[in-house]
């Protein structure tokens, strides 16, 4: 469970979690990301992790344990994203017990996908992850990237790196990524003339992005002036020299449909 | 800011897009369409459509199934359907294409031939 989730929220999720598993006559044990890695390599089933948390949360749970999957491809890293809609209490509870019954049904179903694993720096993914650079402001990126059959060696300012898995028809087989830098720029937004006469100023600032770049790559290679950061947790600095490849094992997850990538 | 911002909707749905801020050297082979916004060098090989906008300028070769150039572009073109020279564009080397569409305004010093097309009947 993400780690900022306490008290009683983390109390409620994780009745929440037992009960419904219960209800599915499901097997479930809650440990956390410390003891996470040594659990998995004593145990000897077949597990299957459910993250309880956002993005950020999934990232780090794979970064984690990934050289524990590396090994074992038979575990199974799945993910529940609670609902962080402000409601009532008693509402959000309810609201958030659905949620979780349903999302455990997809986990009882057992749709499995196979997914290529990236490295960023230190970082593991499988569909997306966004860098930032500290305050926002835009930095040089000296990028050098491969594609199936394309070389790039580019220099940019941008704000923000985003990449993320793609399908090409002309590449069916090749796990590729799209990379996408950006430039972030806050607007801060007049009050609408109605609310001018209220006595509560309000001003609101928007984020415009504004695309720099978009090329399909297999791997890469950034130098930056300023060190990054994951988007969603700025905490985790990921440096200025950053590189980004596949791995050569894939993750087993669990979707809610039937896909093409079906292997279950 | 570019004089022409996103003028039109492909420039966000083509494959490979460079803005303006964009420098450095490039090889790309694709059939994804291709829109340069940036100074570049480098070779362009793809099946689908490349554009080098008012701000781009590119010095290498291209190969395209349509190129269109609004910027600056110096080297061996070939585009297989059209080639079309806007007003705003200034070409040099040698461009091949069947069908040229030049509009008054660009600057040309370039060669500018047919493709080479196996004719059926003797002439």
């Amino acid at each position: 469970m993400q780690s900022d989730k306490t008290g009683e929220e983390a109390l409620f999720l994780r009745d929440c979690l037992t009960s419904q598993a219960n209800r599915l006559r499901l097997n479930s044990k809650y440990i956390s990301l410390e003891k996470l890695s040594a659990f998995l390599q004593a145990s000897t089933d077949h597990d299957t992790i459910v993250c309880v948390g956002d993005q950020s949360w999934y990232t780090e749970v794979l970064t984690a344990i990934g050289h524990v999957l590396a090994h074992n491809n038979e575990i199974i890293l799945t993910r529940i994203v609670p609902s962080i809609q402000k409601l009532p209490r008693q509402l959000h509870q309810y609201v958030l017990s659905n949620a979780i019954g349903k999302e455990l049904n997809r986990i009882a179903a057992r749709k499995i996908v196979s997914h290529t694993v990236f490295s960023c720096g230190n970082q593991l993914f499988f569909d997306s992850i966004e860098l930032i650079c500290k305050d926002n402001s835009p930095t040089d990126f000296q990028i050098d990237a491969s594609g199936p059959t394309s070389h790039y060696n580019v220099r940019t300012s941008a704000t923000s790196l985003r990449l993320q898995t793609m399908q090409s028809p002309e590449h069916q087989n090749i796990p590729l990524l799209q990379l996408r830098a950006e430039i972030i720029q806050s607007r801060k937004t007049q009050p609408m003339p109605d609310f001018i006469l209220s006595t509560i100023k309000r001003r609101s600032i928007t984020q415009d992005r504004e695309e720099v770049l978009h090329i399909p790559i297999l791997k890469a290679t950034i130098r930056t002036h300023s060190p990054l950061a994951l988007a969603n947790n700025p905490t985790i600095q990921l440096g200025s020299h950053i590189v980004i490849n596949a791995l050569p094992w894939e993750l087993k997850t669990i979707i809610a449909k039937s896909t093409p990538r079906d292997i279950d | 800011m570019p004089k022409n911002k996103h003028p039109f909707d492909y420039r966000r749905t083509a494959g490979i897009y460079c803005s303006t801020s964009v420098s450095g050297s490039v090889d790309i082979q694709t059939s994804e369409d291709v829109v340069l916004d940036g100074a570049l060098t480098g070779t362009i090989n793809s099946t689908g459509f490349c554009e080098i906008t008012e701000n781009g300028s590119f010095k290498g070769d291209i190969t395209a199934r349509t190129i269109t150039i609004f910027g600056e572009v110096d080297g061996d073109c070939q585009a297989q359907e059209g080639l079309l020279i806007k007003r705003s564009a200034k070409i040099r080397g040698v461009f091949h294409a069947n069908s040229v569409q030049i509009d008054s305004g660009s600057t040309i010093n370039a060669r500018i031939k047919p493709l080479n097309i196996t004719r059926k009947d003797p002439l």
